[in-house]
């Protein structure tokens, strides 16, 4: 004790560094060292060999000192991490897991995603399952406070013609989804949560001109029940209308919909090896009935466009427009959990989760994309990209003022992906409302 | 305060060391190397998987070199080591890793043409016998016995690129073989399917590295991956298993720790890593250690270890996929470096390989002159011994490239058994053309004065005599060529800026002569006394001079000059 109080750190940092200087390998010479170790082990009966020639000067092994320290962690992790990988390599682990996941046809696929609203999980796809063209889809996801995804869906199921049929279910738990309030103004101190339980079946029916153009009509049938949130760091909705006063359509109450919605969609989206672009159009329009009750009628018309540009070598630029509008029909209102929402990874980025509410909304996306690694093949490719967004809610579209008051924000991201599936892409952005990160694996 | 001073100590002992190297220091021969084909007990066998050394080379090493400070301060004092094995004249002694061959003296076209090949190949009547079968990566391959007993790994063209890998790896290795590297005998075989026989369990190895036996639907699914030639018959290249027991690759960095002969640590080997400049000129870019074998041999008696380089079917523009891919040769394979340079510049730059054309010769792939760039090839993934390269490693290396003349070349590019002569004189010319893009970058980033002689006069002069590599490849002409040389003796300077009358030669009685008229040292010069004659070239009719290559001499009693090393300037 009475050493350590007279000597400074300064002197216990050199004396550590000088034992572990001698005791663990230096970087660059473990390989060396070890030689030197086993070499004096000393056969004496053995011939005499020549000795090793020194690579480094007395300097060298005393400047490395600091290091050698600094490299300890990693030299341990590493020495661990070896023999694993060569575990893993002679026992064929990954093969045999891919074997397992994937089929020889690669018709059959399982694989992990991630998506920081619904959390982790795995995806399923099985193409050509009963006809050419048939594929079903099962995707499973859990995430924190037991929220979760779960998904059947088959669809291109030809039954005439051009004629398809689709099949699906869903259950849906977002027990921490966020409200902030109604309007364009909503404030980010007003959040609370609230859980949303949503089952849902559905049937469509889709013709198929063409490889671009595919319209469809589904009938959807869902069940919608609302109560406490899970995140005990927010206040609960059902203890709305502590804002404002009034009531808010939707809150703490069971409600199912029948809901008929006609899609038509337009992809003209091309990915070569040196280019992509084209355009991605969806149009829906869906009318809501509650059943059993009369409260909640309304329909949704949603426009959504982007238009890719190949600029060069891969760069690419892309630009969208989307567009909400959500009508009550007759005396009938709008449960607040199918208003338009903005403020998540595909609207705009930066602001929290479905942070703004109302009938309408109207958003503006634009994106560069370009190449940072760019590889064939089995080896990751990773793109930069930048983005801003901007969006607005309104209660009518064509009543407000158009222009004021849109929402802005502002980020880049990476994507690493290769040719196997692999798919991963983080996001930043920055908002009035501060930074936020994203993170999707394998979108399904 | 304490630590500030315990810092600055450690950043003085290090600027003395390097200080310690500059100022006038006599001229030291390298150490003797002992011979390396020494008698030595059996070693194991090495057991590092291709992950792991993958692991190692990108992930280990990097972190590894990032805490080497000693290695940053070199860096920055422009104090790189140098070479661990070299001799006086910068070259190499042959030793289990290398042998001086086509550099040390030109081959005949005809033992250009054999390499290392002893015999004729395989047996191509029949039977072969497969022994084992792979199927994992882009191209399958079979180990067969021939009728003669002996083993060969059987490795085809990837479908659509006939002749391209097979081609390869004849070429390339017979290349190598030539500089004077150890290589295993590869032959271009052609022969009836039909004679491929499994007799007896066979391992495969399939497409998901999963081992498991050979059936004859694996068989037929294998087959069904090659292409034939339009008269059924299978082209392929037959690599002769090496006899002796094979150890595993060799490593890049350190040393085997069983070999008693390997005393010097492989990054710092010269053939390791001038061999950078052979593996640019031949876009081999895949070096790593599964690619090498050590080899466990018996010769005259003696039972040592000799290192090998195979597998070259991934060389030229050839790859197991096909064409090689653009970035290859511009960009490693997870080049973080270069994404970096992209994210700032927002991809505004487009680099030269993204603009490259599609291959103009399935058979060679994608290998041209356009945008090679000599110094800065990128392997796939990072080599010890590469990155601690010095100009002098890439010039021994440029010189291993130079040697190979025109009508050697050709009887390489031949021995590829191309069917498009077209394709052939492609593959000529973008070789010639790297090959002097080679020569030409490094004979100017280093002083390319080079074969040293002391010729001995009739009337009892000696002249120093030098071959100006430069010249003699035809990068520069005489006449706009200069040459200049300081002389000293021990550490004073007794003439400087001496411009050489007579092209490359220096008659030594005219230092002499300079030696008496001046007054900067006592006569008479002393036996022991050591000669320097520091010479540089002009490439610009002597307005700039560039780096310097020091010869010492030294006389005996007799009055006679004798060499005894150079330094070259770094």
């Amino acid at each position: 004790m009475r050493i350590l109080r007279i000597t400074g750190f300064v002197e216990h940092f050199l004396i550590l560094a000088l034992v572990l200087a001698f005791l663990v390998p230096p970087p660059l010479l473990a390989q060396q060292a070890r030689s030197e170790t086993e070499d004096s082990s000393g056969e004496t009966d053995k011939p005499a060999y020549p000795e090793k020639v020194r690579s480094r000067a007395a300097w060298e092994y005393i400047v490395n000192i600091p290091g050698y320290i600094l490299y300890l962690p990693f030299f341990l992790v590493y020495s661990a991490a070896s023999p694993l990988i060569g575990w893993a390599e002679k026992s064929n682990i990954v093969p045999r897991v891919n074997d397992f996941l994937t089929s020889d046809d690669g018709k059959r696929r399982a694989f992990p995603i991630f998506e920081t609203q619904y959390g982790a999980g795995l995806g399923y796809r099985h193409k050509d399952l009963l006809k050419p063209g048939c594929e079903l889809k099962v995707t499973g996801m859990v995430g924190l406070w037991w929220k979760r995804f779960l998904a059947l869906e088959m669809n291109g199921f030809r039954l005439a013609g051009p004629l398809d049929l689709g099949l699906g279910a869903h259950s849906l738990l977002l027990s921490d989804a966020a409200f902030y309030g109604l309007g364009n103004g909503s404030s980010k101190e007003n959040r609370t949560n609230f859980a949303h339980r949503q089952p849902a079946v559905w049937a469509s029916l889709g013709i198929y001109s063409g490889k671009k153009l595919n319209t469809g009509l589904v009938f959807r049938y869902e069940q919608n029940s609302i109560s406490e949130g899970r995140n005990p760091n927010y206040p609960s909705t059902t203890d709305w209308p502590g804002h404002t006063g009034e009531p808010l359509p939707g809150l703490s109450e069971k409600a199912d919909f029948l809901a008929l919605e006609f899609n038509l969609d337009h992809f003209s989206l091309f990915q070569r090896q040196k280019s992509a672009g084209g355009w991605v159009i969806g149009l829906k329009a869906g009318m809501y009935n509650q059943l059993h009750e009369d409260t909640y009628n309304f329909y949704k018309g949603f426009l959504d466009v982007k238009r890719y540009i190949h600029l060069f070598y891969g760069r690419t630029l892309s630009l969208r427009f989307a567009t909400e509008i959500t009508r009550p029909i007759k005396d009938g209102e709008v449960p607040f959990y199918y208003l338009s929402r903005l403020g998540q990874r595909k609207t705009i980025r930066g602001y929290f989760r479905d942070r703004f509410r109302d009938r309408d909304s109207v958003l503006f996306s634009v994106e560069y994309r370009y190449p940072l690694i760019k590889r064939p093949a089995k080896i990751p490719s990773l793109d930069a990209l930048l983005f801003i967004d901007s969006g607005k809610v309104y209660h009518d579209v064509f009543a407000e003022d158009f222009f004021s008051g849109f929402h802005t924000s502002f980020g880049g991201g990476f994507r690493i992906y290769n040719r196997q599936g692999m798919d991963l892409e983080f996001y930043l952005a920055k908002s009035k409302d501060g930074f936020r990160f994203y993170l999707v694996w394998n979108e399904f | 305060m304490r630590k500030a001073r315990a810092v600055q100590t450690i950043v003085m002992a290090a600027a003395l060391s390097l200080m310690g190297c500059a100022g006038y220091t006599k001229y030291q021969p390298p150490r003797v190397l002992p011979d390396d084909t020494q008698d030595i007990p059996e070693p194991s066998p090495r057991d590092t998987t291709v992950a792991q050394n993958i692991f190692e080379l990108a992930v280990v090493y990097p972190t590894a070199t990032f805490f080497d400070f000693a290695r940053h301060i070199r860096s920055l004092g422009r104090n790189k080591l140098q070479a661990l094995n070299m001799d006086t004249f910068g070259g190499i002694k042959d030793s289990s890793w290398f042998t001086n061959r086509n550099a040390k003296k030109q081959m005949s076209l005809e033992e250009i043409a054999r390499g290392p090949d002893k015999g004729a190949g395989p047996e191509t009547e029949g039977p072969w016998k497969i022994v084992s079968a792979k199927v994992e990566g882009f191209t399958p391959g079979f180990n067969i016995i021939d009728a003669r007993g002996d083993v060969y790994v059987l490795k085809f063209d990837p479908y659509g690129y006939q002749e391209s890998s097979s081609a390869a790896e004849v070429i390339t290795g017979k290349t190598f073989y030539a500089a004077g590297y150890f290589v295993p005998e590869n032959y271009i075989v052609y022969f009836d399917p039909a004679i491929l026989k499994m007799e007896g369990p066979c391992m495969l190895e399939n497409e998901k590295g999963v081992r498991c036996e050979l059936t004859t639907d694996d068989f037929d699914r294998i087959m069904q991956r090659v292409e034939p030639l339009p008269d059924g018959r299978i082209r392929a290249v037959a690599s002769k298993f090496l006899s002796g027991k094979p150890l595993g690759g060799f490593r890049y960095n350190g040393r085997r720790s069983d070999d008693p002969n390997d005393i010097i640590d492989h990054e710092h080997r010269r053939e390791l890593r001038g061999m950078y400049v052979m593996c640019a000129w031949l876009n081999h870019l895949d070096i790593k250690d599964s690619n090498s074998l050590d080899v466990y041999v018996e010769e005259d008696g003696r039972k040592y270890i000799r290192h090998y380089l195979m597998d070259f079917g991934t060389t030229l523009g050839a790859s197991p996929g096909g064409p090689m891919d653009a970035f290859r040769g511009a960009e490693t394979d997870f080049d973080l470096g270069a994404g970096a340079g992209n994210l700032f510049t927002l991809g505004l730059d487009v680099k030269e390989w993204e603009k490259a054309p599609d291959a103009e010769f399935p058979s060679i792939g994608r290998f041209s002159a356009m945008g090679f760039e000599p110094g800065s090839t990128a392997m796939y993934m990072i080599n010890p011994a590469f990155s601690l390269r010095t100009d002098q490693d890439c010039y021994w290396g440029a010189k291993l490239v130079m040697s190979f003349s025109n009508e050697q070349l050709e009887v390489l590019v031949r021995e590829g058994q191309y069917s498009d002569p077209a394709a052939e004189a492609y593959l000529l010319d973008v070789l010639k053309q790297r090959r002097d893009m080679t020569g030409r970058y490094w004979f100017s980033r280093i002083n390319c004065l080079d074969d040293f002689t002391l010729d001995q006069l009739p009337d009892g002069y000696q002249e120093l005599r030098f071959v100006d590599l430069g010249v003699a490849a035809g990068f520069w002409t005489e006449r706009e060529t200069r040459y200049r040389c300081n002389l000293r003796i021990n550490d004073t300077l007794v003439k400087e800026n001496y411009r050489l009358p007579e092209g490359n030669i220096i008659p030594l009685a005219n230092l002499q002569d300079l030696v008496r008229r001046s007054d900067k040292i006592d006569m008479p010069v002393k036996e022991q006394d050591q000669w320097e004659v520091s010479l540089a070239i002009s490439r610009d009719f002597g307005h700039n001079f560039g780096k310097w290559v020091k010869v010492y001499l030294k006389q005996d009693p007799s009055g006679k000059f004798r060499l005894l090393g150079l330094k070259r300037q770094d």
